[in-house]
């Protein structure tokens, strides 16, 4: 085991994918010299040149549409995003070309492309810098998206991301680059949870509390803290958010008949949404509550000053706890 | 050129296999085959 920064373990994924595979390539603005404006990146052009570590020019759709004729000819590119917000300019590309090859080609063409994006708030940036548009990605058929949301996990999903043969959106959470974990470098994938599938993070019996990336540590603070009020809270982290692991998510809610989903992005149409619909349906006959969400408002992202107001906290998750108990 | 079947609209948007679409798949199948069932009561 090593300790390892989210970012340091990102890092450590991807070097460990460029040894295994030389088609791996990563390329994106300041990704090389700089080693990305979080450093993932750091000390991989050194190790693999400047043919497998590329700096790119700041034009977002270009980078895409690079990975995508790379991937046509058999490479595995990883793309960075320097910011989430900064993804706009290539949504195109990636819902109308990545995300489409492979019916376009009746399934003779793969485009196994990553594209990385560090996202969500709370590093006092401001917008551009933010956001979390996962819901936009999500709602496209063809893409695979998913979020990490602590360095061991971040070490195998980046991993897994790369060796998958479809395109993936991973999404970081930004704010987490810092946070520690020990990390099973020598692990390989074989025995690791799935891209696919969630996982459980803190077991419980009274309230279901869905997550995903920044908002992972939160949930699992809140659930410590909610023993305080002799509430026991089962914190799932979701990993995947296209395809969603419905099955991890039902048994559990049907176990607990209340759930929570918290997210940063903002509530209206989001992943929360889409979460309740699909509890909604799986387990009408065992909610005891509502489902409900603890999102981001339905705003453009706040100035940096008043940020923390807008970022759901461990107070305000507490809250969604207690008011599923209201009913 | 035929058409394709109806069902191929849940071919080749993964490389493997995906749960919401393999259910999409089994709730269009169920809900054609329902036609067939009417007409063969009637």
């Amino acid at each position: 085991m090593t300790t390892l920064t989210l970012s340091r373990a990102l890092g450590e994924g991807l070097r460990k994918a460029m040894e295994n595979d030389p088609k791996v390539l990563i390329m994106g603005e300041d990704v090389g010299k700089l080693g990305g404006v979080f450093r993932v990146t750091d000390g991989l052009q050194k190790d693999f040149g400047e043919a497998r570590v590329v700096d790119t020019p700041l034009a977002e759709s270009g980078i895409v549409g690079t990975a995508i004729g790379l991937a046509l000819r058999g490479y595995r590119p990883v793309c960075e995003i320097q910011f989430d917000g900064f993804v706009y300019p290539a949504f195109d590309q990636i819902v109308s070309q990545l995300a489409h090859m492979r019916l376009r080609s009746l399934g003779t063409v793969s485009l196994p492309v990553v594209i990385r994006i560090p996202f969500g708030g709370g590093i006092g940036a401001v917008e551009h810098h933010s956001e979390s548009p996962e819901a936009l990605f999500a709602h496209t058929p063809g893409l695979r998206v998913v979020a990490c949301g602590d360095p061991a996990d971040a070490y195998v999903m980046i991993q897994q991301a790369i060796s998958s043969d479809d395109p993936v959106i991973f999404f970081e959470p930004k704010r987490r680059y810092w946070d520690k974990t020990d990390v099973d470098t020598a692990g390989g994938l074989a025995s690791a949870t799935p891209l696919h599938k969630a996982r459980t993070l803190v077991s419980g019996t009274d309230v279901t509390v869905l997550a995903y990336g920044p908002m992972v540590r939160t949930c699992a603070e809140a659930a410590v803290a909610a023993t305080a009020d002799g509430r026991s809270l089962e914190v799932i982290d979701l990993r995947s958010l296209a395809p969603l692991d419905t099955e991890t998510i039902v048994a559990s809610v049907r176990r607990t008949g209340r759930c929570v989903v918290v997210h940063e992005a903002v509530s209206s149409g989001g992943l929360g949404a889409e979460i309740a619909a699909r509890v909604t349906e799986e387990c009408f006959y065992q909610l005891e509550a509502p489902v409900l969400r603890v999102c981001g408002y339905s705003t453009p992202y706040p100035p940096s000053r008043i940020e923390e107001h807008y970022l759901p906290d461990l107070d305000r998750v507490l809250d969604g706890v207690d008011r599923t108990f209201a009913y | 050129m035929p058409d394709p079947e109806p069902l191929a609209i849940f071919e080749n948007v993964y490389a493997g296999p995906n749960a919401l679409i393999d259910a999409e798949r089994e709730q269009f199948a169920a809900y054609l085959d329902s036609f067939v069932s009417q007409e063969i009561a009637r």
